[in-house]
């Protein structure tokens, strides 16, 4: 940078601080009284475990406005005893955007965002056994002119890989402090404060492109009256927001020099970025020792010779897929009763306290009804990222992308998407969460679409009940079957929705695959549980606000208005009579004759309109119409007074194909306001989630409509 | 199964002078070879990156992940159905689809 750039950047920092700066002692110059520094490093690279390391559990996790990004600041204990902040920027390849994590990487660090104040020093996370590509993105903070220190982590595998890093080395060769750290065994971390406080901004370097191309940036520069960089990057980048007025007064002049160069053969782009990668060579030859000892082939290699594998890593990934799916499934399943009866056991004992009467009644069945469903996925979700975060920390879900990219880019998604998808069959909420790593917003976007097509958990006790209702004296393995099949046909919906996306969405967005397969690691404990309960926060916070918000509507709708108590009626005629009158019972009555072309009747669709809150409160809704209670030992009652219950002419109102179409409708339908709301969020607007809306619901509808009405034909049902 | 494109003489000489001119031996070395693009090469094999191709945020992704002009690549592997590659470049492990390995033009490593 030149001395110009730099002190203008200076100015701009002293004048964002002046008020704090003010109240600073002396001897800490024009530095503010907190200290603000942002942590960047490449993915994979180790920043969680330090960032972790650093600030134990001083954080904020929040959001960035307007951008799906997670937010972290941390408390950092500086030598002197003050307190730094410490934000922790998405990991990132590169300061010029691509993807929405880098775009705020850049935008911080460049101080464009106003929600964050701009960092004044900086903290680059540096995997030292793989040196020269995580050093391209240290190339350009170094661009940045603040204070920055190295920490050089993964030192151990370096060692262990028979290439390492000589500290003192890199430190002359870059001009910055390096400080060699193993993030895992906390080693060297407490260095880091103190060398961050001393921090120097770093000597400029000038990385060296072909004379043309210095040339028309020395004229842009002249023109602009910016910095060589700043010509740099405003020949070579999309314009970073900093520089967004600029590029918009000089455009043409851009436009210009670029169609020059153009002339010549000459990327801008590729220039700066192989100007940057010789001086790296040039850095790593330094600081890099190979030693004689050097293995053949690392653990890593080693490893992936079986789990990359064309037949033995399909193997292993179908029995990594298994266990984790069949521990998501049965290992959660005691714990989510145990909730289940903690809760309405709560519930029980404080609407037992209460005066019966509306309160009582909002509180039992409104409040703690909502809680208790929401509380009941909170295991199973838990369980979930503890496997999916346990994977992701040793590196092998970017082996799973690997392995899956084929058959998923056939049909139009990524691998990338097949943990979100696997996920959803937990839950979409979670699986839509994760899409956030796939790059493409193409990609991202399919996934997000077809996810709710996974059978959720949610789903299952409504399959459990209908194929009882369905085949009443089936087996357990038919019943097994028919579960199968409704499974395999959500995949089905999937694969076909994505194939339409492909062909309708696909013009001029193509889709594409650049993943690095990192170095297998040990998953750390402290990291693998982190991330479990963020993530179950995340979801009983965005889930559980819309559950619980939409369950005491539903108890409102089903309690009023309210019918005056008969004197012959026990407690649960009594409540079914009650359900039939209230506005719930009314909707139920409303949309019947849209639901019965279907085969649905009145209380199906009261049902399914409070299917809305969750899925599964479908069989409580029945459990109440149908007066044998809401509580699930009474699913044996309820499939009796199903069986029992008869239209006006006499007609079973169960039959067999009403229970196949309704099965139909919850495979295939959008019925869950948590995900619609989750999508919106993800996608920032409501066009999408309406448009998944129209389009499941019209296609469940469609099929229900033709299977109930050509099976009533044949079979008379 | 490879593609070859032949390269006229005078600007194998231009290629090779300016690489020459700007220090990058390597380069110079890649250019006086015939390339090949990245996705047919088989399996064990090395090669020398010479230009890469295309377009947009994959080019400038691919070039900022390493793969650029006259560093050598090594293809580790396929996936069980042929697709994406595992690439080894500058130390660490780089997976690309075929569509992506193709905009990558490469010569054998000498």
């Amino acid at each position: 940078m030149s001395p110009v750039a730099r002190s203008s950047t200076e100015a701009a920092v002293s004048e964002a601080a002046a008020p704090e700066a003010q109240r600073a002692s002396a001897a800490r110059e024009n530095r503010p009284t907190k200290l603000v520094a942002a942590l960047v490093g490449n993915p994979n690279a180790g920043k969680t475990t330090i960032f972790n390391a650093l600030t134990g559990l001083r954080q904020k996790v929040g959001n960035y406005p307007g951008v799906t990004v997670d937010k972290r600041v941390g408390e950092l204990k500086m030598p002197d005893g003050s307190v730094a902040d410490l934000i922790d920027l998405p990991g990132t390849y590169s300061l010029v955007t691509v993807s929405l994590d880098e775009q705020v990487v850049s935008e911080v660090l460049h101080g464009t965002r106003k929600d964050v104040t701009r960092p004044q020093a900086i903290l680059a996370v540096v995997d030292a056994s793989n040196l020269a590509r995580n050093l391209f993105l240290v190339s350009q903070l170094l661009d940045l002119g603040l204070p920055t220190v190295l920490a050089l982590n993964m030192t151990d595998v370096a060692v262990e890989h028979g290439r390492p890093v000589d500290e003192k080395a890199l430190s002359a060769a870059i001009g910055c402090t390096v400080i060699p750290v193993v993030g895992h065994r906390r080693e060297g971390v407490q260095a880091l404060s103190a060398a961050l406080a001393a921090a120097k901004p770093p000597p400029e370097v000038h990385f060296v492109v072909a004379p043309e191309m210095a040339a028309e940036e020395e004229k842009i520069a002249a023109l602009t009256h910016a910095s060589r960089l700043d010509a740099r990057r405003l020949l070579t980048e999309e314009p970073s927001a900093d520089l967004a007025p600029m590029r918009e007064t000089y455009g043409d002049a851009i436009a210009a020099a670029r169609a020059r160069l153009a002339a010549l053969g000459i990327d801008p782009a590729e220039q700066d970025i192989e100007a940057r990668y010789r001086w790296i060579d040039g850095v790593v030859s330094k600081s890099v020792r190979e030693s004689s000892t050097r293995p053949a082939r690392t653990v890593t290699q080693r490893v992936d010779a079986v789990l990359m594998h064309p037949v033995l890593g399909l193997v292993v990934f179908g029995l990594i897929m298994t266990a984790l799916f069949t521990a998501v499934f049965w290992l959660a399943k005691p714990m989510m009763d145990a909730v289940k009866d903690g809760v309405a056991w709560v519930g029980l004992h404080v609407a037992a306290r209460l005066p019966d009467g509306p309160i009582r009644a909002l509180v039992a069945d409104g409040i703690f009804a909502g809680v208790g469903t929401v509380l009941v996925f909170a295991p199973q979700i838990a369980l979930l990222f503890l496997f999916l975060a346990a994977l992701e920390d040793s590196g092998y879900l970017a082996r799973a992308a690997f392995l899956m990219d084929r058959v998923l880019s056939k049909v139009g998604l990524n691998g990338k998407s097949f943990i979100p998808l696997l996920s959803s069959f937990a839950c979409a909420i979670p699986g839509i969460l994760a899409t956030r790593t796939i790059e493409g917003r193409r990609d991202r976007l399919a996934t997000i679409l077809v996810a709710p097509f996974m059978s959720c958990s949610a789903r299952l006790p409504v399959y459990a009940l209908l194929i009882a209702a369905c085949l009443p004296g089936a087996k357990a393995w038919q019943q097994a079957l028919v579960l199968f099949g409704l499974y395999a046909l959500g995949i089905l919906a999937a694969v076909l929705t994505s194939l339409l996306i492909k062909r309708r969405l696909d013009r001029g967005q193509r889709s594409s695959f650049i993943l690095e397969l990192p170095t297998y690691k040990r998953p750390q404990a402290s990291q693998v549980l982190y991330q479990v309960w963020t993530n179950t926060k995340a979801f009983v916070t965005r889930a559980g606000t819309t559950i619980c918000a939409f369950s005491i509507v539903l108890w409102a709708l089903l309690y009023y208005p309210r019918l005056p108590v008969g004197p012959q009626m026990d407690e649960t005629k009594q409540q079914a009579a009650q359900i039939e009158h209230s506005f719930a019972g009314k909707v139920g009555h409303a949309i019947e004759p849209v639901v019965r072309p279907l085969g649905y009747d009145w209380k199906m669709g009261v049902g399914l309109v409070s299917a809305f809150a969750a899925r599964e409160v479908f069989v409580s809704t029945l459990g109440i119409t149908y007066s044998v209670g809401s509580t699930s030992e009474n699913t044996k009652d309820l499939t009796k007074a199903m069986s029992e219950d008869r239209r006006p002419d006499g007609s079973k109102v169960w039959t067999p194909l009403t229970a196949i179409s309704l099965m139909l409708w919850f495979v295939l339908a959008m019925q869950c306001l948590s995900t619609m709301a989750v999508v919106r969020r993800e996608t920032g607007g409501w066009k999408w989630p309406l448009a998944q809306l129209a389009f499941m619901n019209g296609v469940a509808y469609f099929l229900c409509l033709i299977v109930y009405q050509v099976g009533r034909r044949f079979f008379g049902g | 199964m490879t593609e070859i494109r032949p390269q006229r003489p005078s600007r194998l000489i231009l290629k090779i002078v300016f690489a020459r001119l700007w220090g990058m031996e390597s380069a110079a070395a890649c250019a006086a070879q015939e390339a090949h693009s990245l996705d047919v090469l088989a399996i064990g094999s090395r090669a020398c990156v010479q230009a890469v191709r295309g377009e947009g945020h994959v080019r400038r992704r691919l070039l900022e992940m390493g793969v650029c002009r006259g560093v050598n690549v090594e293809v580790v592997r396929r996936a069980p159905f042929g697709d994406p590659i595992e690439l080894r470049v500058r130390g660490y492990s780089l997976s690309l689809r075929a569509e992506q390995a193709a905009l990558v033009l490469v010569t054998p490593e000498r």
